[in-house]
């Protein structure tokens, strides 16, 4: 049975995943993207007038109401709002990284998960890349004396303005 | 973990276009072209793990899926370390700059990945690894806050002196 599922917060990560589960043969078969959410309206009028594959929810309650699972792409500071909404109405979240911005807030929404039996889980990708489990399997961590981790490329667009510390260790911790 | 850089790198970026990237890293001795890919609608992300010994180092490239051994130019020699951590595993004959496939890399798309991990826990019942729960990213919730606390109080401390 397909999943279904809402994405909430329509930037450039939301867009992300939209073309991954519509595009990725072997996740076609998994879920089945009901539609998008975004608190913007003009973000909303513009994906309707785009792209009609998917639905346009006009509310979280609407979304809530029609999905499984819910990936949550909303700004950060949105996350905890968001994410504590979703499990009070019995959804599953993927939360992106980094979860929230403060730890107690984490554990909060740990309590919600488990009170209601619904799973929250965290985007990190890094422990999925294949160059991260290679070197988890084949090197042994006393032979190095240095490790480090860089961006290589310019700071995409939608993080311009943000500190760096929050792009570049969430990703890598 | 603390680590220390006796200073910055300096990053020069060489060329880019929309497929591939090649940026020339200089840090000390070192002077290199490492690789980066860019992939749609994500921006420009790197696939490239870099690894320092205390003379050299060596980089995993997902993109060509090669190990491309790098030294100081002016000595040549490998560090060691360096030696030591490849030349058992892959058996390689190490030399100035050489070049050796690694095959056992696969090439699988992070994110995809994840999604069919996520399926799967969802189905289960259960976060499956290495997918990470919200309990575990607690821990890199702290991390990330602590961080922002000390760069702001170095900020503070910036602007006052």
């Amino acid at each position: 049975m397909t999943i279904k599922v809402g994405i909430d917060g329509y930037g450039q990560r939301g867009n992300v995943f939209k073309q991954r589960l519509t595009l990725t043969e072997n996740l076609k078969n998994l879920y089945d993207l009901v539609g998008v959410y975004d608190s913007n309206p003009n973000v909303r009028d513009e994906i309707s007038r785009d792209d009609s594959s998917f639905t346009v929810f006009k509310s979280h309650k609407e979304m809530f109401e029609n999905v499984d699972l819910v990936i949550n792409c909303t700004s950060t500071e949105a996350h905890y709002k968001t994410t504590s909404s979703a499990l009070k109405v019995g959804k599953d979240v993927l939360l992106e990284k980094p979860s929230t911005l403060h730890w107690k807030q984490d554990l909060k929404l740990k309590k919600l998960s488990e009170d209601g039996g619904n799973l929250v889980a965290v985007g990190y990708v890094e422990p999925f890349n294949p160059a991260i489990l290679y070197m988890v399997k084949n090197i042994d961590p006393k032979s190095i004396n240095l490790v480090l981790i860089m961006r290589y490329g310019p700071m995409p667009a939608h993080r311009k303005g943000d500190s760096r510390t929050i792009p570049i260790f969430h990703h890598m911790i | 973990m603390n680590f220390w850089l006796k200073k910055e790198p300096q990053l020069i970026y060489a060329t880019e276009d929309e497929q591939h990237g090649f940026v020339r890293l200089k840090y000390d001795s070192l002077d290199a072209y490492l690789h980066a890919e860019r992939i749609s609608g994500s921006g420009f992300r790197h696939r490239t793990a870099i690894v320092y010994g205390t003379q050299n180092y060596w980089e995993l490239d997902l993109a060509s899926q090669k190990v491309i051994i790098g030294g100081p130019s002016e000595t040549g020699t490998i560090d060691p370390n360096i030696y030591s951590l490849l030349s058992w595993k892959h058996q390689m004959k190490l030399s100035e700059n050489i070049e050796t496939p690694i095959t056992s890399i696969e090439k699988k798309e992070p994110l995809e990945q994840l999604l069919v991990t996520l399926g799967e826990s969802i189905q289960k019942r259960k976060i499956l690894q290495p997918l990470r729960s919200i309990s575990e990213s607690t821990v890199t919730t702290k991390i990330i806050e602590e961080a922002c606390r000390m760069t702001e109080k170095n900020k503070s401390k910036k602007y006052q002196s």
